[in-house]
């Protein structure tokens, strides 16, 4: 006798042959619906599907994080051109979450938002007028709903399919949360993998939709933190999406959903996507002022100043910066202002200004030790360490990182102590003691791998590259370098390839092979200029110039000598003589030149 | 020319030919039966009553201009049943119809009350264009003073047609060029544009003069229709009104009816089956009201043809294997033309032209949609079932009637059950 769920499983396959019937070699476009249990069996299914039906191709869209009033609409608005405009019938668009903007909220009661009604009227445009196929997917009280409250539509529709669970799921306990600090470990990727679980097995039927979707967007929450301290931007940014979506649509304001964009404008922030970090920072930073949460108001201040410092605008960093530390003190809350004076340091460092600097990293270093903020120590005698590793006092440097790292260790900062032998290995290299240089960079990467911050891998495999490339070992020295660029690649540390391009080509230049160094420096600068690193570019131009100043062509080397120098930043004064000398040089060459 | 040959032997065709969707002129395809017989024609011969139509055909002008409610189920057949009046009317010695399917012209979803009016102008213009009149008389030029003279109107709508006639012409913008939008008339009404926000305030705010104009044109034109023999008189039939929003259908066809009965043209409008009840109770009388009845599957004549209806799209020898296996879809379709082709549909997915369609594989289908049905309803609807007399006005049998859940028949206290839910909710014991 065969179990209940294997009759789920062969009713379940017959209406995949039924779907496959339904939708192949059509000519015109058609709406096909289907009720699924949970969202793994709707993974499973729209797989299975695909699969079947390879003579089209799919694209998927989930509309969770949209307030859909008008389906037709909103997929006008967020289906790519080429699939609005593509040959009839080429596509099939598998529409899922349409169900999270079934409800929402309207003084503080959750409602019909009359979507359902919406698609009432919309019959005639969604099932006839697009080039594609659509599907639609979600949870069976959707489409009972739809049944009932629009009869129009529900009277076009003959391809309704009910799957059923065809497997015993046995509910786990979640694993247990790992530690605050970001890290891909093991521990996260356990605790990840439960709370998606829950997330799929979450019944979709459930009676009481305002709680389901409450549950949903705790879901969607913790994995979108856990992603984003997982350095997983693309899922991060998913949940996120999800999360605020569905918040908004229940209309959840106030701390939940400020959190939520606070938390979403930092992933985007330590990965760069500065317009948008920004503008999330601006909407947190707006609701705060709104619904008067002046306490929070400094938290923000002091980020959008990390956005600006991250883009070298420093006068804007600081001005934030000042404004983050006016409402720490005006609001009594003096234990962070350690933070900012710290990053008040980090933009003084980057202009090379440095006694400035070095005034703000004590400044941090009082608050902290004075509001008990010990375990932020190590941080910043690790910037004290990276300033006089600039000033190459390589005494104070190894001192300053040694303190950072006995800072680390008490205080349980351990995830940061890859970061400063990283550094100790940059000065033994800058003193040519190669041997102790390689041997902090295996202890970098000891910890780095330990504390789960591959994402600064790529860096530390880099410097190894350069110990290498200064003791002329090029293959090794080549080895590192992919060994970086891979990992760079790997952890989405894009902004840190052009760096290892550069580097490339010079191993090339050395040995004489141009065109290959050429090459590595036109990725170089394709990669600053992709990442907006514009200040990076000159040394990168000044060494093409060279290539072409020795294969004496000569007005292309004036050319890139030129870009060089406009591109210097200023406090490099040493080098932006050396390429006025070198463009003299180059001048006076093509003036003999009959 | 027609799809597909009929009637279809092939599975994927025998799938599009009975999807609700299909578009196929039933008319010159063949495919078109003609249910008077069976559906009882007293009704169409009283439209053409109403419409000054005697029984041999002769035309005699309606002593007022009369406005007919014509109702139905969904799926009932009411648009097919509105073209084959516009075809049999609109000739030189009976009238000049114009034929409007609301849904094909407006986003429906964007559909103010006001838009129906402009609808009405855009549409008799572009027919007459068509028939070679095109007279701009002093009420459209009026008419359209008061909807174009503003500087953001002309320019959109001159942005919408230049694509379409490759000319710009802000300056001179009117009804005779506005019809030439077409398509864009909808992108105009349904989008935030100054045009449709015009529009709407203008005759929201002039109703009682634009009326005045509208009657003013319509005299006028109707002469020039008589002259060029292009029927006796207007007559507009208006498809599709019922799916529209109902407050909107409501100001429309109960709170402003009396200026929709104050216009001088024979009308016929189709109307929301649970919004038919209401307005029969409202104030404002329309001159009669139609609802096309489902067809009783109890006789045979009637079965018959609902048989030919499928068996003209569909070969009936290679998809059915007995005349019980299709005589059994029709009897669960309740007389509903709509539901019969879903259930062979359906039949027609579970099969796949792998084997015949058989009375077992049309109650599986018959189950599932009659499942589906149920979980549409609660008890309090149950409890209505049971009771098996139907209050027409009441607001659970309106909704039920609009949902197919309940099915219309022609006669007195003829509502009953749809077969599908019936057998599902016997089989469950709740009957």
């Amino acid at each position: 006798m065969p179990t209940n769920f294997e009759l789920e499983k062969a009713y379940n396959e017959n209406l995949l042959d039924e779907i496959q019937f339904t939708l192949q070699d059509r000519k015109e476009p058609t709406i096909v619906m289907i009720s699924v249990p949970d969202y793994v069996l709707q993974a499973r299914i729209s797989s299975s599907i695909k699969e079947r039906l390879s003579q089209y191709q799919f694209y998927d869209i989930d509309l969770t994080p949209f307030q859909v009033i008008s389906l037709h609409q909103t997929l006008q608005e967020k289906l790519p051109k080429s699939i609005i405009e593509s040959e009839r019938i080429t596509y099939c668009v598998n529409v899922f979450g349409l169900e999270n903007s079934r409800l929402s909220s309207e003084d503080g009661q959750i409602v019909d938002s009359g979507m359902i009604a919406q698609l009432n009227f919309e019959r005639e445009i969604i099932f006839r007028k697009p080039n594609y196929i659509t599907i639609l997917w979600g949870d069976h009280d959707f489409f009972i709903q739809v049944q009932r409250k629009a009869p129009d539509l529900w009277s076009w529709v003959t391809n309704f399919f009910v799957f059923k669970q065809d497997e015993i799921h046995q509910e786990k306990e979640l694993s247990p949360a790992p530690s605050d600090i970001p890290a891909k470990l093991p521990i996260r990727e356990e605790y990840i993998k439960s709370l998606k679980d829950k997330l799929e097995h979450l019944p979709l039927n459930d009676s009481d939709k305002g709680r389901a979707m409450l549950e949903r967007l705790n879901l969607y929450s913790l994995l979108a933190d856990e992603y984003a301290k997982y350095f997983d931007y693309l899922n991060a940014k998913k949940y996120y999406d999800n999360a605020i979506g569905v918040a908004e649509k229940l209309k959840i304001t106030g701390y939940i959903l400020n959190k939520l964009l606070y938390q979403y404008a930092t992933l985007n922030l330590d990965f760069r996507r500065y317009l948008k970090a920004l503008k999330l920072y601006n909407q947190v930073f707006a609701k705060d002022f709104l619904e008067n949460n002046w306490n929070n108001l400094k938290s923000t201040y002091h980020q959008i100043g990390r956005v600006y410092e991250e883009q070298r605008i420093w006068d804007k960093a600081l001005e934030n910066y000042q404004k983050a530390i006016h409402w720490k003190e005006k609001t009594g809350q003096a234990y962070q202002l350690g933070s900012t004076y710290h990053q008040i340091g980090m933009v003084y460092e980057q202009q090379r200004i440095w006694d400035k600097a070095l005034e703000n990293y004590q400044k941090a270093i009082h608050w902290e030790e004075k509001t008990g903020q010990e375990y932020r120590l190590g941080s910043t005698y690790h910037q004290i360490g990276r300033v006089y590793e600039e000033q190459r006092n390589w005494n104070k440097a190894l001192e300053s990182y040694q303190n950072a790292i006995q800072w680390k260790e008490k205080t349980g900062q351990q995830h940061q102590l890859g970061g400063t032998y990283n550094h100790i290995g940059k000065v033994y290299q800058e003193q040519k003691n190669w041997y102790k240089a390689l041997e902090n960079y295996q202890k970098a990467i000891y910890w780095i791998e330990k504390t789960g911050q591959q994402h600064q891998l790529g860096s530390t495999y880099h410097q190894i590259g350069m110990v290498y490339q200064e003791q002329r070992v090029w293959d090794k020295a080549l080895e590192n370098y992919k060994k970086a660029i891979d990992w760079n690649q790997k952890t989405a540390q894009e902004h840190q390839l052009a760096n290892t391009y550069h580097q490339i080509g010079r191993v090339y230049q050395l040995q004489s092979n141009l065109d290959k160094a050429l090459n590595n420096y036109q990725k170089s600068i394709d990669w600053n200029k992709k990442t907006g690193q514009k200040h990076e570019l000159g040394v990168t131009y000044f060494l093409i110039g060279i290539i072409y100043e020795e294969q004496e062509n000569n007005i292309i080397a004036l050319e890139n000598f030129e870009k060089a120098l406009m591109l210097m930043p200023e406090h490099f004064k040493e080098r932006k003589e050396i390429i006025k000398e070198s463009i003299q040089r180059v001048k006076s060459k093509l003036s003999e030149k009959p | 020319m027609s799809k597909f040959n009929y009637p279809v032997n092939d599975p994927f065709e025998a799938r599009a030919v009975t999807e609700p969707t299909f578009e196929e002129d039933i008319f010159a395809s063949n495919l078109y039966v003609n249910l008077d017989t069976v559906r009882g024609n007293e009704y169409l011969n009283d439209i053409k009553f109403d419409l000054g139509i005697g029984e041999d055909g002769s035309f005699h002008l309606t002593k007022e201009y009369v406005k007919l409610i014509f109702s139905g189920h969904i799926g009932s057949g009411k648009t097919i049943e509105l073209k084959r009046l516009h075809q049999e009317l609109n000739q030189t010695s009976q009238y000049f119809s114009v034929f409007i399917s609301i849904e094909e012209e407006l986003e429906i979803s964007r559909f103010e009350p006001e838009d129906f009016y402009v609808l009405l102008i855009t549409k008799l213009i572009t027919q007459l264009q068509e028939n070679g009149i095109s007279r701009n008389t002093e009420s459209l030029k009026e008419l359209a003073k008061m909807f174009f003279s503003d500087t953001e109107v002309k320019k959109e709508i001159s942005e919408s047609i230049k694509d379409e006639i490759g000319v710009n012409i802000e300056a001179n913008i009117g009804f005779l060029n506005f019809f030439k939008l077409g398509g864009s008339l909808k992108n105009l009404l349904a989008g935030e544009t100054k045009t449709a926000k015009v529009v709407r305030e203008v005759t929201r705010k002039n109703l009682l003069h634009l009326t005045q104009l509208l009657n003013d044109y319509l005299s006028d034109i109707r002469a020039d229709i008589q002259r060029e023999g292009l029927g006796q008189d207007i007559l507009f039939i208006i498809d599709g009104s019922e799916k529209i929003m109902f407050e909107k259908y409501e100001t429309l066809f109960v709170k402003d009816a009396n200026v929709l009965i104050g216009i001088n043209a024979n009308m016929i409008m189709s109307v929301r089956i649970d919004a038919f009840y209401q307005i029969e109770k409202s104030p404002v009388r329309f001159t009669s009201q139609y609802v096309v009845p489902m067809i009783r599957t109890t006789n045979s004549q009637n079965c018959d043809s609902l048989c030919e209806i499928i068996t003209k799209r569909i070969d009936f020898d290679t998809f059915f294997e007995d005349r019980d296996a299709l005589s059994r879809c029709i009897h669960y379709s309740g007389g509903c033309i709509r539901q019969l082709f879903r259930i062979v549909n359906v039949a027609i997915r579970k099969t796949r032209g792998k084997k015949k369609i058989d009375v077992t594989i049309v109650e599986e289908v018959v189950d599932e949609i009659g499942n589906t049905m149920r979980e549409s309803i609660n008890k309090s609807y149950i409890e209505i079932l049971k009771k098996g007399d139907f209050e027409p006005a009441e607001a659970k049998v309106k909704e039920m009637l609009y949902g197919l859940l309940l099915l219309k028949y022609n006669g007195i206290k003829s509502i009953k059950i749809n077969p599908i839910l019936e057998k599902y909710l016997r089989n469950a014991n709740e009957l």
